[in-house]
């Protein structure tokens, strides 16, 4: 297969492509405002983290207490194993569902595009309103309970501290599946179709042909599904605010800031708590484009 | 992220449309259609419960624990539109996503194209300088941005919600320059010594190539702002003014959750978000592929 | 400038005062308004519970029949983002001119945000029970001032199914003990439903001060959950769940539904304004409210006010206040707030023929609740940490109702700990 292999192509010269350089400062505008926006918040945001602030009086410079007390800080800690466990469970799930569907729907020529949108019906509803449904089903007398108390199965408790956090992954997974299906779908429908005539002319079984056609090729959707969705699951709140399990079971590490900010009015410490976050979806983001050489196949 | 790839052959675009994903179609096994209708139940089945909910009254719902309405109605959807001004608000909603929808894939195309095609110093550092404002949470950036709306005059009108989302957003620049570094550099050289300026390449000749990535960003993004809870909620004070999204909040109250129509509303609100979808699906089929290398 | 806006103020203020201590007529207020002193726009913002929208609405329109040249934009939003945008707003100086809160008063008086109207109802605020007006008053360099005035009150009741007590052969009580209730609760105690439901927090203040245990001392300032009266107070309610079997444990009542109302407990305290739920929801049973059991104190239930201010960086001071004043003391403006809430105006609350059409529309024993409420109540949640406290102590409260074994004392001195430093750090 030697469209699999990477090239590596010349650096060329910095300078502006001819004819560009007049349009250039036009059409980076837009984009370059929401910089400016983002960026300024971000810095004016963050620098509070240095202080003390309830929202009212002046801020107060404590230089770094705030990140002190983080360390030591239990609920901190709680937050951010939950949250670890959140992304550790529900991206592999997704991938591996939402792939598995997508090969399913590829393979399907009747009702497909029915079959799209009943997939997707979750991805359109806002993430409060996905929340509330399932609040509903795992009600102590929802849904869920009474089917299995129908079967004869008792029942489960579904937000109890043991159970609260699979539950929300088990929403979670269930939210975003559908979209994952559709990335893996028009990632399978870009691979040539002669690649799979060549390999059956050849012999090679339909497990074969997944490992060495589809898989590679579908490795840059994986990578992009990975890393846009390790960022989403690290900044999990709105499925947990609604979906709340006792004794800090469900708390997330962005549901721990917006608790901090607006319900102790303490934004030095939730700004600290944010810096805290930024590091950690840096990192992460990071590794994975440092590996992505290991493992990701480029078509050319 | 230093690596210039600006004039690789696309392997993908060079394969005739008619040729891709021809080989499976119509191919799928009893069992195979088995595990899709399995899928679409498990997906749908708490939307049916939800529609049937909906079709309680209150008093239904509140007295009895069975799953099942001894009585269906139709108030709830009736409520929805009388409680609050829900036929305004859908139409506030509109706007804002529309215009917002249309302002933000204008404001990624272009900055997408300048990382894509474009040559200049700088390019990388600017490039990861985009893609890091995926990283700051809202909380961060709430209040200050809320002051400096404010101070634009903008607090309580549709553009506090529109302007913002028609800077583009670092996901849709990420996203399509993707799909734009996959299009030979050919097009681009053969446009401008047709005597195209830069913006009618951008428009004449990139944008109908990655006309199926600009379809799924255009879903996204209309879900994005017309499911957005905190933007109109924060910036937007007068009821007739709000969105669809905080309307349904009306029926929660502090104590007491009217659940029949907070859900009729919920499923009026998917009306306009599921005509979107089907009415972009048809360019779904490559769009979603990423092609391009993510470096 | 202070000064201006303060003397403006005063005048504005002296005026409406005026006429409100003529009367809680209209032909008095209508006679303010021809002065042309009070005019403009004001933004008035508050949390909303089912009924309330409309209420307000009935409201500004009656203030603006009385105010002709003064609109009211009205901006009510749900309950948990209400505080997120009042903070937002807070912080860049832009909140309404009149909002609304419960207990945050005694925070945010004393750190500016709200305007002192001491002065402005000095001549109104004996027509409110001295009880309620107490919690929107805060000390400001020494000085006693008032930022906030309640406009409704609510309550915890026992609320008593009496289908099921009439089946069971019990008949309601004048008095009762907390013996009595457990005894009563088993008799109610069936497969599918519970015989008593006490929900935690301050659905348990009524239970809680027959043992003579609070959350905290009588000035807010000490956290009492280690003392011996509310260890008392958690066993007996862990042995309603797990000795005597009559009430649910956690995660076993539906979060959805009204568990009284749903039939699947039999008596509970609830809140009043679960009123108009009830009389709208409950059509298998007949019910009404029980008297509270007593024990060797006397029970005090839960009950306070909601309170609404008016913005010290508000530019039209005169018409927020005089909104304010409308709504705590016109007569029409507290006849449209009954309707989802009790009243504060002294000589309405106990107006017997208010109370009558209350109690024809259930619960029958109306009265006793009122009574109970304005005489009996103890608003203890009015400290400044009441939501850090309120999950702390739910935390616990799962902690020790789960486990028939639970360490009740510990699981009780760590709580208090906890909540000890809540209150330290919000001063």
């Amino acid at each position: 297969m030697a469209t699999l292999s990477q090239t590596r192509p010349v650096r060329r010269p910095r300078r502006v492509t001819p004819g560009a350089a007049k349009w250039l400062p036009v059409l980076l505008l837009p984009v370059t405002v929401g910089l400016v926006l983002v960026y300024f918040s971000a810095v004016y945001g963050l620098a509070l983290g240095f202080t003390d602030w309830n929202l009212i009086s002046d801020p107060a410079w404590v230089g770094t207490a705030n990140f002190a007390e983080i360390l030591d800080d239990e609920r901190f800690w709680t937050a951010l194993r939950n949250t670890v466990e959140i992304v550790a469970v529900t991206v592999p799930a997704k991938v591996a569902i939402g792939l598995g569907l997508a090969i399913l729907l590829s393979r399907v020529a009747r009702l497909s595009s029915f079959f799209r949108l009943a997939l997707f019906f979750p991805t359109s509803c806002s993430v409060v309103a996905v929340a509330f449904l399932w609040v509903y089903l795992y009600d102590p007398n929802g849904l869920l309970n009474s089917w299995l108390g129908a079967l004869g199965l008792g029942t489960v408790k579904w937000m109890s501290p043991d159970h609260a956090l699979t539950s929300v992954n088990v929403m979670i997974i269930w939210g975003g599946v559908g979209y994952v299906a559709l990335l893996f779908l028009a990632g399978l429908q870009s691979i040539p179709a002669e690649y799979y005539e060549a390999s059956r002319l050849d012999g090679a079984s339909a497990w074969r042909q997944f490992w060495s056609i589809t898989f590679p090729l579908l490795t840059p959707t994986t990578f992009f599904v990975v890393v846009t969705g390790i960022i989403a699951a690290l900044q999990t709140f709105g499925e947990v605010f609604i979906l709340a399990g006792p004794m800090d079971s469900t708390l997330t590490i962005m549901s721990y800031i917006y608790e901090r900010a607006f319900t102790g009015f303490e934004m030095g410490y939730s700004a600290a708590l944010s810096a805290f976050l930024i590091l950690i979806l840096l990192t992460a983001t990071g590794a994975q484009l440092w590996f992505q050489r290991k493992w990701v196949t480029y078509e050319r | 992220m230093s690596v210039e790839l600006d004039r690789r052959p696309a392997a993908v675009t060079s394969v005739p449309p008619a040729r891709r994903g021809r080989r499976t179609h119509g191919r799928a096994r009893g069992w195979e259609y088995a595990v899709l209708v399995l899928a679409v139940v498990v997906i749908l089945g708490p939307f049916v419960v939800a529609a049937l909910t909906s079709l309680r009254t209150n008093a239904d719902y509140l007295s009895s624990t069975s799953v099942l309405p001894t009585e269906l109605t139709f108030s709830n959807y009736v409520r929805v539109f009388d409680e609050i001004p829900m036929a305004r608000m859908i139409l506030n909603g509109l706007f804002i996503a529309v215009l917002g929808t249309l302002g933000g894939l204008v404001a990624s195309l272009v900055g997408a194209f300048c990382f894509a095609k474009l040559r200049f110093a700088g390019r990388e550092p600017l490039f990861g300088v985009v893609l890091f404002t995926m990283l700051v949470p809202s909380t961060v950036t709430l209040i200050p941005l809320y002051t400096i709306i404010r101070a634009a005059g903008l607090v309580d009108t549709p553009w506090a919600l529109i302007l913002p989302l028609c800077t583009g957003s670092a996901f849709a620049v990420f996203f399509l320059r993707q799909h734009l570094m996959s299009v030979p550099h050919e097009f681009y050289e053969a446009a401008v010594l047709d005597g195209c300026s830069v913006p009618g390449t951008i428009f004449r000749v990139y944008l109908p190539l990655v006309r199926g990535p600009l379809a799924i960003l255009a879903i996204l993004n209309f879900l994005a702002s017309w499911n957005d809870l905190l933007g109109p909620l924060i910036y937007l004070n007068t009821p007739e003014k709000m969105t669809p999204t905080v309307g349904l909040t009306y029926f929660r109250g502090q104590y007491t959750t009217d659940f029949p129509v907070m859900l009729a509303g919920s499923l009026v609100v998917l009306v306009p978000t599921t005509i979107i979808f089907l009415v972009f699906n048809r360019h779904i089929r490559d769009g979603l592929a990423i092609s391009g290398s993510l470096k | 400038m202070a000064i201006t806006r303060r003397a403006l103020l005063g005048a504005g203020l002296g005026v409406s005062a005026l006429a409100v201590l003529g009367g809680c007529n209209r032909s008095s207020a209508e006679s303010n308004t021809s002065d042309g002193e009070i005019a403009g726009e004001i933004r008035f913002s508050i949390w909303f519970g089912s009924g309330d929208i409309e209420m307000w609405e009935d409201v500004i329109a009656g203030f603006a029949a009385v105010h002709p040249d003064v609109s009211v934009k009205f901006e009510p939003l749900e309950y948990d983002q209400y505080y997120t945008k009042l903070n937002t707003q807070f912080a860049s100086g832009n909140a309404p001119d009149v909002l609304g809160m419960q207990f945050q008063s005694s925070i945010w008086g004393p750190s500016g945000l709200l305007a002192p109207l001491t002065e402005a109802v000095s001549g109104d605020i004996g027509q409110v029970p001295a009880s309620l007006t107490g919690y929107g008053r805060a000390a400001v360099d020494g000085t006693e001032e008032q930022f906030a005035l309640p406009w409704r009150f609510v309550g915890h009741s026992l609320y008593g199914n009496l289908t099921a007590l009439a089946e069971a052969g019990i008949e309601r009580p004048d008095t009762w003990s907390l013996d009595d209730l457990v005894a009563a609760a088993k008799k109610l105690t069936t497969d599918d439903a519970f015989g008593l439901h006490v929900p935690g927090v301050s659905g348990e203040t009524s239970i809680a001060s027959t043992f003579g245990a609070s959350p905290v001392s009588a000035d807010g300032l000490t956290a009492t959950y280690d003392a011996a009266e509310m260890i008392a107070h958690k066993s007996f309610l862990r042995d309603l769940v797990h000795v005597h079997k009559v009430s649910p444990g956690p995660d076993v009542l539906s979060t959805q539904q009204d568990a009284f109302a749903s039939g699947q407990v039999r008596m509970a305290f609830a809140g009043s304004w679960s009123n108009p739920t009830y009389r709208e929801g409950i059509t298998a049973f007949d019910w009404d409210i029980l008297p509270n059991p007593g024990g060797e104190r006397p029970a005090k239930n839960y009950a306070g006010p909601d309170h609404i201010a008016v913005y010290a960086k508000s530019r039209n001071l005169a018409a927020a206040t005089a909104f304010v004043q409308y709504a705590v003391f016109h007569r029409d403006a507290q006849t449209l707030i009954a309707a989802t809430g009790a009243p504060v105006l002294n000589d309405y609350l106990k107006d017997a023929e208010r109370i009558a059409s209350e109690a024809a529309l259930k619960p029958a024993h109306y009265e006793y609740f009122i009574d109970e409420a304005t005489e009996n109540g103890t608003g203890w949640t009015f400290v400044p940490a009441f939501a850090e406290l309120e999950r702390l102590e739910a935390d616990a409260n799962y902690a020790i109702m789960s486990d028939p074994g639970s360490d009740i004392p510990g699981i009780l001195a760590d709580l208090n700990a906890k909540v000890q430093s809540a209150l330290d750090s919000t001063d």
